[in-house]
């Protein structure tokens, strides 16, 4: 009853004909039922339909509205939580382990195309069997990544990088007495979801590495246990993001850059799914679209967000992404789709921050 | 129940899940098309183009859709539809009378046929996997009649041994269970013959030279608890266009030559049919079976418009089930409130069309005596402004007739009114009707009527048409603004329906361009036969024929052989008639002779502007089709029109 009443509501505010509303119905519940409604911030009992409806009538002219949803039906990249499973089930055979055959391969002498032989080789059952796995964050999806992959062992998935000194002591027995594997960790692999200016993670600012993994490499390097584990270059380090912009990666092998120079790092930065740049909207373009997005937007809720660093109608660092994830929309999406803390703008998919100003 | 916006969209009876949905959609009509005996004889072939409402027909026998009709039988719903299941013996008061077995063919037996295999073992692994499945589909059958589980109650029936039914492998008598065993054990022998790549004959199951399991199921062999099952089997193989040629040759012949007392249902699409049988009768010895093309029975029986009627309104009546004051709870009235072209909002059009047809009448009846008296009665027409539209519109038409007769004499009295009464029938008024349609704009095909007629007795063609419509009611309905449909914008609905549906022809089709361009040369020439001024074969003609000796030599091997073109113009027509693009007549006699008539489908009418019943049509040579087929249709010059 409630989707009708929502229904309603677009077709008035779209000021849609009979003819057109039964061309656009079937899209739109299609798309709400096959992702997003699943957009876990809506707030209780609020559906797409009915965002989307409320959404639109906050612009001023009818055609602010048209230009604004066909941005929805065209350009909106809605990453939907089958999804993400999905990039999480194939991180490991898709992208980590052809690294690891062509390693293998190298360190075997083999062809790399030789895949059967290679796979037999010690080489690569030492790669498969004694490397180590840690998710950055909840979003890595451990769980599902050990799921998908029973070649892998439980006790060389972890969910955190973030472990007490005895489990990284029980990590070495284990690697000593059921990999027979003395020696490092041949790899160290860091997955987490998604990464959309990469600066979070890791860059690299006045010559130095900055960002969570800059300081993770640090840690290492003042831990016996993790030393006992881990040791550059031997260890390969390998960071998999299952979906990162293009720019996320070239900031992120910035900082890489300056890993290898100063610890003499082997790392290597990989992702499931690209997002080209292409699909971001950039302020020095012309467009119906871009001048919504700058009308569009509140500068006084940037009060309640200094991470920020400045006003973001394109989105943190300018991202310009119309892209949501069915957990939360990144911030680095234009800010008419994600608007929080606004009391002007009102969002369609609104986000949730990790960072909370302290009141 | 699953939450469906426009129910007009579940078009299949594999998308609908629940046997209770199935039965709340079911168009019960369907059954008026099956002969008395359908339970009790012969093997009935049941065919249509795709979508004709074969497998729905399959599935309301299948056993537990036949105990829910039975649990529900009081129900409003489904009072109708039992009363026609007892008539046909398949169902009781408080029973499920007959149990069927379905084998969906796209199942395996394909894939068999790609194995090569040589065609005796071949032949008599097919029957072995069919034999399995028929006899572990027995058991399940059993089983859900009396509301057990399968396979957890299959200790419980047992399979007899009989004088006939002796099946390899299987040692009777035996236990559901063991029958499970032995069918699971056919089943993968030949799934091992089917996965590998290493040359297959000799290996797996020996197979059967004959279908062993109809033999058990005559005998009675099936037991529950000790005690025979006293049914009537009902075997039926749906989608026998997926079988290989030799596959399908085979199967029927099995059936045939075993005269089974357990009776076989066989639904195919038309496209399994080769082309001699396509452009043929398709009629079998009487005692082979018999053949129910429904799309014929449809027509023949004038059954169509009550039973698409009837599926309609349920379909409306589960999305008001679902929406509530959000969906109009019956279809009729949303497309025939408003069919009336006498309404107000038309009156300025046809007030227009009048005075513009009264015009050329004028002009044509100027100076002509033989014309004054039809003009004076015509002038005196009561009635509304539509009908007075037509009406002129008529006596323009007619007098068009008269004028192109060679004069008789040089007499040139006034013709009477009563001539005018016996030529002024209802098939001019219809080519009238059209003829405005076009000259003005008004619209032609709107209607519940018309649109029965443009489904060209295909359900799934007319539900897909109605959904069109409906959708656009339920949007009404949602904007809580009235759900009935103009007649303008239900003729534009519908032809934008003719679009989608030979959109993607050339892709279904291994001729399909060929196929399109055919039909349009086709629609081309009825349309430039019907709109001429002295509509000559009134109210229009919507299909060509060719003698039935040009057919002979169409289909002749030998004719076939020498000619090429004749092949592919047979192979074109058997697409055509495949998919329910044409729609054929045999031995339709007119003026001592007998013609096979091809009709254009219904909805590719409305695009060149033609009428929608059937009887109209134009002998063409064999030779001027085929032209047609090869180079499209070239307009005619007016004089070779009569």
């Amino acid at each position: 009853m409630r989707d009708a009443l929502a229904e309603r509501l677009l077709g008035s505010v779209m000021e849609w004909s009979n003819e057109e509303i039964a061309r656009q119905r079937p899209i739109l519940q299609a798309l709400a039922a096959l992702k997003y409604d699943e957009y876990q911030q809506f707030s209780p009992g609020m559906r797409f339909v009915e965002s989307l409806a409320l959404w639109l009538n906050q612009f001023e002219t009818l055609d602010e509205r048209k230009i604004a949803y066909e941005f929805v039906l065209s350009r909106l990249v809605f990453l939907s939580q089958a999804e993400m499973a999905h990039f999480a089930a194939i991180a490991y055979p898709d992208v980590i382990r052809p690294l690891f055959i062509n390693k293998a391969s190298q360190d075997a002498t083999l062809p790399p195309f030789r895949i059967s032989q290679v796979l037999a080789t010690g080489e690569f059952k030492k790669l498969e069997g004694a490397s180590l796995f840690f998710g950055l964050s909840d979003g890595a999806r451990i769980d599902l990544f050990r799921r998908s992959n029973i070649e892998l062992s439980h006790e060389q998935i972890f969910t955190s990088c973030e472990l007490s000194n005895e489990k990284l002591q029980e990590i070495r027995i284990w690697l000593n007495d059921k990999r027979q594997h003395e020696d490092v960790a041949p790899t160290l692999v860091l997955l987490d979801d998604f990464t959309a200016s990469g600066t979070s993670c890791l860059t690299a600012e006045g010559g130095q590495a900055k960002g969570k993994l800059a300081k993770f490499i640090s840690k290492l390097g003042q831990s016996t246990e993790w030393k006992a584990l881990v040791s550059f270059p031997t260890t390969r380090l390998v960071v998999v993001f299952y979906v990162a912009t293009s720019k996320a990666l070239e900031n992120i092998e910035e900082g890489a850059e300056v890993l290898r120079k100063t610890y003499g790092i082997d790392i290597t930065v990989l992702c499931v799914q690209r997002v080209g740049p292409d699909l971001s909207l950039v302020a020095t373009q012309v467009g119906p679209m871009i001048d919504l997005v700058k009308k569009y937007y509140d500068p006084a809720a940037k009060n309640k967000h200094p991470e920020w660093g400045g006003d973001v109608p394109f989105g943190y660092k300018d991202g310009g992404l119309p892209l949501v994830i069915h957990h939360n929309a990144p911030n680095n999406s234009i800010f008419v789709l994600w608007a929080e803390d606004s009391e002007k703008v009102r969002a369609l998919f609104p986000r949730i921050s990790r960072h909370r100003r302290e009141s | 129940m699953k939450d469906v916006r426009n129910p007009f969209r579940l078009q299949t009876a594999e998308s609908i899940d629940s046997d209770g949905d199935f039965l709340r959609l079911f168009g019960h009509g369907v059954l008026d098309l099956l002969p008395n005996d359908a339970l009790t004889g012969r093997p009935l072939f049941i065919r249509s183009a795709p979508g004709g409402g074969k497998t729905s027909l399959l599935k309301l026998f299948t056993p537990s859709v036949l105990q829910h009709v039975v649990a529900m039988k009081s129900s409003v719903d489904v009072k109708d539809l039992v009363i026609k299941l007892k008539s046909l013996g398949a169902v009781s008061d408080h029973d499920v009378s007959v149990l069927s077995i379905m084998l969906p063919c796209a199942r395996t037996f394909p894939s068999l046929a790609d194995v090569g295999l040589k065609g005796p073992r071949a032949k008599r692994l097919l029957l072995a996997l069919i034999d399995a499945r028929i006899i572990l589909g027995a058991l399940r059958g059993t089983l859900i009649v009396k509301r057990l589980r399968f396979p957890d109650d299959l200790h419980r029936v047992t399979l007899e041994s009989s004088p006939d039914g002796q099946i390899p492998g299987l040692l009777l008598p035996c236990d559901g269970r063991a029958v499970q065993q032995w069918a699971e054990t056919v089943e993968q022998g030949i799934c091992d013959i089917i996965d590998t790549l290493m040359p297959a004959d000799g290996t797996g199951p020996t197979g059967h030279d004959a279908l062993l399991s109809l033999r058990l199921l005559d005998a009675n062999s099936v037991y529950f608890d000790g005690k025979p099952v006293e049914t009537r089997w009902l075997v039926t193989f749906d989608d026998m266009q997926k079988l290989a040629v030799a596959q399908r040759a085979a199967l029927l012949e099995a059936v045939v030559e075993q005269r089974s007392r357990s009776t076989v249902w066989m639904a195919e699409r038309f496209e399994a049919l080769t082309t001699d049988e396509l452009l043929g009768s398709g009629a079998l010895n009487g005692r082979d079976g018999q053949v129910i093309a429904l799309e014929h029975e449809w027509k023949e029986k004038r059954r169509f418009d009550p039973a698409v009627r009837l599926i309609a309104d349920r379909r409306a009546r589960m999305a008001a089930d679902v929406a509530g004051a959000n969906a109009p709870d019956a279809f009729v009235p949303t497309i025939d409130a408003e069919a009336d072209l006498d309404a107000q909002t038309w009156h300025e059009k046809t007030q227009i069309a009048l005075d513009v047809v009264r015009g050329r009448v004028d002009s044509l009846a100027k100076g002509k005596n033989q014309y004054t008296e039809w003009l004076t009665v015509r002038a005196a027409t009561d009635g509304t402004l539509r009908e007075q539209l037509i009406a002129w519109r008529s006596l323009e038409i007619l007098i068009e007739r008269h004028s192109r007769k060679k004069q008789l004499s040089f007499a040139l009295e006034p013709l009477s009114r009563d001539e005018l009464h016996d030529k002024d029938g209802s098939d001019v008024r219809g080519a009238a009707d059209l003829f405005l349609s076009k000259e003005f704009g008004f619209p032609y095909y709107f209607g519940f009527s018309k649109l029965a007629s443009l489904a060209s007795y295909n359900i799934e063609q007319f539900i897909q048409l109605a959904g069109d419509l409906f959708e656009e009611s339920l949007a009404a309905a949602v904007m809580r603004r009235p759900p009935h449909l103009t007649p303008d914008r239900q003729e534009k609905i519908l032809r934008e329906a003719y679009n989608v549906r030979v959109r993607d022809l050339p892709r279904r089709a291994r001729n399909g361009r060929e196929v399109l361009r055919f039909i349009d040369a086709v629609g081309q020439f009825c349309q430039q036969v019907t709109h001429q001024p002295n509509a000559p074969y009134s109210p229009g003609i919507n299909g060509v024929a060719i003698s039935m000796q040009e057919r002979k030599t169409l289909i002749d091997p030998k004719e076939q052989e020498r000619n090429p073109a004749l092949k592919a113009f047979a192979e074109l027509l058997g697409t055509a008639l495949a998919n329910n693009f044409l729609h054929a007549e045999l031995d339709y006699k007119v003026k001592g002779n007998t013609f096979m008539l091809l009709y254009l489908n219904r909805l590719l009418c409305p695009r060149y502007q033609l009428p929608l019943g059937f009887g109209s049509f134009r002998e063409r040579p064999l030779r001027e089709l085929m032209t047609w087929a090869e180079k499209g249709f070239r307009p005619l010059k007016a004089e070779t029109l009569l």
